[in-house]
């Protein structure tokens, strides 16, 4: 092989792989995009004198979600009727992409529901613990959400 | 129907009561006129206020009864062990009446209260300067300065499809978990309670039933009050937060655990209930017309009589 040749082959080489890593690189960020894309659309019932859920709903949109806020007297009927337990009701429920969502949920979490997509009706974090967002403006310490559905209950996310 | 009768502590009975009693006398009944609501009651250090349409006080250490002059015709009573002599009153006029002197005078506080019947009251647990009024068709109203201006801070509850009045209010020493405490409230539909925080109404719930759910282990208990009834009267002990009495047609009903399981401590229909501020077993209560004390949880009951 003659220097020429060399040359040639060494620049053809270093173009192709430039032009192949840039496009798996491309092709990368593309499936990235698409697996990590989930539903920013969510709805929200609660009850009109509910502040922390106004704040939720302000958390959620801050974190890219559109909040449709429906008021409703009868959440809490709503909510049981939508299986969850009634021992564990939030302060609010939510419908996302076929998920219930009950309480102040933090964001990371539902993200990771709708990533996951378990078999199951949806998740609830009961009450209203001071450290969830809405109540405080981003989570802080632990919240234990529980998955709930036909094979009943159990603990999603412990932290 | 007869007329309202506060009979006198018989000092005698009194000083002959047993450990399971404070008098051993008969009681008249003290059956309301058709004009003045049931009596409401409270205690104010070791005296009890008894108020109506006008307000008697009973001095227990010595059997000493006293007629106060009143703001009015008296719904709800409200008392603070941290503060004695502080009387709070809910007048079926409207508006609320304070007392700084254990009832002997009184100064109405009404700047900013819709304007109605006041139901019920409650001073907060923790401040004596923090007072709830429920007004009658409206909702439940707060002062952060001891009545001087009001807010409301929540509509009704919607219960069973309808938003009920509040018949009576207490503010609970238990955490919410949201940095505050309890308001409790009794309505026709039964018990409810509310964050100090005032998100929403909801049910009285076991704190660690759903780790029971999701353990599949044996839920905690609970037994609430009977369904169908008003919760006509509700006094919390600040002596010992978590014990909870409630006054219902059925009778007189206990918790220990701030609601989620009820006793029941004694027939007869209960409309007014009271604890000492500083002995969760020293109780009185109207029953059946009569008003009675307790100084043992409840487990004996005893008369208030004509001298």
């Amino acid at each position: 092989m003659n220097k020429s040749t060399i040359i040639a082959t060494f620049v053809a080489v270093t173009i192709g792989g430039t032009i192949a890593f840039t496009s798996l690189g491309l092709a990368e960020n593309d499936d990235t995009s698409k697996v990590g894309e989930t539903s920013k659309e969510i709805t929200i019932w609660r009850d009109p004198g509910c502040g922390c859920c106004d704040s939720y709903a302000d958390y959620l949109e801050t974190h890219g979600y559109s909040v449709t806020r429906v008021d409703d007297v009868n959440f809490d009927e709503r909510s049981i009727d939508a299986g969850v337990p009634a021992q564990g009701l939030g302060c609010h429920l939510a419908e996302i992409d076929g998920y219930h969502v009950s309480g102040l949920v933090p964001a990371d979490i539902i993200e990771r529901l709708l990533t996951e997509r378990p078999d199951i009706t949806g998740i609830t974090l009961p009450g209203m613990p001071a450290n969830a967002p809405g109540m405080a403006p981003e989570k802080t310490g632990t919240l234990k959400t529980y998955a709930f559905g036909e094979d009943g209950v159990s603990v999603y996310a412990d932290e | 129907m007869s007329k309202i009768a506060y009979p006198g502590l018989s000092r005698r009975g009194f000083l002959a009561a047993g450990a399971g009693a404070w008098l051993t006398v008969a009681a008249k009944p003290l059956l309301a006129q058709a004009t003045a609501p049931d009596p409401v009651l409270g205690f104010d250090g070791d005296d009890l206020l008894v108020a109506s349409d006008r307000i008697r006080r009973y001095a227990l250490t010595d059997g000493t009864p006293q007629n106060l002059s009143g703001p009015g015709i008296v719904q709800a009573l409200a008392t603070h062990p941290d503060r004695p002599g502080l009387v709070v009153a809910g007048l079926a006029s409207g508006g609320v009446s304070i007392s700084e002197d254990g009832g002997q005078t009184w100064e109405t506080r009404a700047t900013g209260l819709a304007e109605g019947a006041v139901d019920a009251i409650a001073i907060a647990a923790g401040n004596p300067d923090l007072l709830y009024a429920a007004v009658h068709g409206d909702g439940l109203w707060k002062s952060e300065n001891a009545g001087g201006t009001w807010s409301l801070a929540m509509d009704r509850p919607w219960l069973e499809e309808a938003e009920h009045d509040l018949l009576t209010l207490a503010s609970v020493d238990l955490e919410t978990g949201m940095g505050g405490i309890w308001i409790y409230a009794g309505t026709e539909a039964g018990l409810t309670r509310v964050p100090d925080c005032f998100c929403r109404w909801q049910d009285v719930q076991p704190g660690n039933a759903m780790d029971a759910l999701a353990s599949g282990e044996t839920p905690p208990a609970e037994f609430p009050l009977p369904k169908g009834e008003p919760v006509r009267a509700l006094a919390a002990a600040p002596s010992a937060p978590g014990i909870l009495y409630a006054a219902l047609p059925s009778g007189l009903w206990m918790s220990a655990d701030g609601g989620v399981v009820w006793s029941h401590l004694a027939e007869g229909s209960a409309s007014a209930v009271a604890v000492h501020p500083g002995n969760a077993d020293r109780l009185a209560a109207i029953m059946d017309g009569h008003l009675k004390l307790s100084r043992d949880g409840g487990a004996n009951w005893v008369a208030i009589a004509a001298a």
